[in-house]
């Protein structure tokens, strides 16, 4: 009895769905049908095993004939073996995409997290954590060195009434107050490591203090009255004390405190993307000072 | 038609095949196939054998393997056992009872 592949190729996919059965009738079947194609065989040389194992039938019909008969379930056809390794590489891309995000998000949360007792803002789980007492801010633990010791740049501009002020910083902490007279002061330290001293344009309006190469700068600042103080901060913290002056002032990540005069009238336009704020009482008087505070992460307070 | 068929047929089916492995005392899955198509009572081979093989697990059929000779392949020949008589017996009596109703339901005025 020399092997035939076709024969063996069927024997083996009908072995494969009698799978249910015992192995050692499994081998009697697969014996009774190779058998059966013999004796056919025998019967008509003429034929040929294609032509026998079509008359048979296909091997997981077959199969399924003896797990019937037998009261069992019969088996479902498989999927074609590279199909049924897409689906795996699909589903386990999938898995994994599912943890990844899982991952990230358990990293990264709580994406914001603003703690009044030790004055810190922390945002993406900790990823990022402005210190607001020192205007400090870190990345994980790296420390964006302040040594405030390091540079010092103070200054004066005299104003006119309905000037504006431009103040650009990426990290600080920046004291805002009033200036007696009509001149706008600052008085900034920064760290040991700037690269650039402060740039002011003084010349033409508005005037522009950019203290955005400064990373991590502390900074008071005094704006006189009437004037249009426009302050763009990336984290940090803005304390301002009784403004005589309109603001427009966006911080990204950090705390803005701003405690209005009593005997002076306000117009707020406050907001606070992820983050707490406080209530701030706005005037219908047209003479009042417009103050726009925006924060995208962080706490707007009146202390 | 074809569904009263295939109802009738398997039970008709299974004592024919009976009946003729105990005429013959020992039959292979093969010689059976020709058998039932010579009286036809036609099986498709894809069918008998699953059939076969639940007879023997209900006890009703004992196998052993031949080979008639040292070239030859060897052959699963069934033959009836105890039960296997006992049974055929009493299907036969069952089967030889619905035909005799039928040909009183036939001549029914």
């Amino acid at each position: 009895m020399t092997t035939n592949p076709k024969l063996e190729s069927y024997l083996t996919k009908l072995e494969k769905i009698l799978a249910p059965f015992p192995v050692s009738d499994r081998a009697e079947i697969v014996m009774e049908i190779k058998s059966h194609v013999m004796a056919a065989i025998d019967r008509d040389p003429a034929t040929n095993v294609e032509s026998v194992l079509s008359a048979l039938g296909e091997p997981d019909t077959v199969a399924n004939r003896y797990l019937i008969e037998r009261g069992l379930k019969p088996t479902k056809p498989s999927l074609s073996p590279i199909l049924k390794w897409i689906v795996i590489g699909f589903l386990g891309t999938f898995a994994m995409t599912i943890l990844l995000v899982g991952v990230v998000l358990f990293r990264f949360s709580p994406v914001i997290h603003v703690d009044d007792q030790k004055n810190t803002v922390s945002l993406l789980g900790g990823a990022i954590q402005v210190d607001g007492k020192n205007g400090d801010f870190r990345l994980n633990g790296d420390f964006s060195d302040f040594d405030n010791s390091g540079v010092r740049d103070a200054g004066t501009v005299t104003t006119k009434l309905g000037d504006e002020i431009v103040i650009h910083f990426s990290n600080g902490k920046m004291e805002v107050g009033n200036s007696e007279g009509d001149h706008f002061s600052w008085d900034c330290q920064g760290p040991h490591r700037a690269e650039k001293p402060v740039s002011i344009k003084k010349s033409d309006a508005p005037l522009e203090l950019d203290l955005t190469n400064w990373s991590g700068s502390k900074c008071s600042f005094q704006i006189p009255r009437g004037t249009h103080l426009v302050m763009k901060g990336a984290n940090g913290k803005v304390q301002i004390s009784e403004p005589h002056y309109h603001i427009d002032l966006a911080l990204l990540n950090g705390k803005v405190s701003l405690s209005p005069d009593e005997e002076e009238k306000y117009q707020f336009d406050t907001s606070v993307l992820n983050g707490k704020s406080e209530r701030f009482e706005s005037s219908s008087d047209p003479a009042a000072y417009k103050i726009k505070l925006q924060i995208t992460n962080g706490k707007l307070s009146k202390d | 038609m074809e569904n009263w068929k295939t109802q009738i047929r398997k039970g008709y089916l299974e004592l024919c095949i009976l009946q003729i492995i105990r005429h013959h005392k020992k039959v292979y899955g093969f010689d059976l196939l020709e058998r039932l198509s010579a009286l036809h009572l036609e099986v498709k081979e894809g069918t008998l054998y699953p059939l076969l093989n639940r007879m023997s697990a209900d006890g009703l059929l004992s196998a052993i393997w031949e080979t008639e000779n040292l070239k030859g392949h060897p052959r699963k020949f069934y033959s009836l056992t105890k039960d296997g008589i006992k049974t055929l017996n009493e299907i036969g009596e069952e089967f030889e009872r619905m035909v005799a109703i039928y040909q009183k339901v036939s001549k029914a005025t």
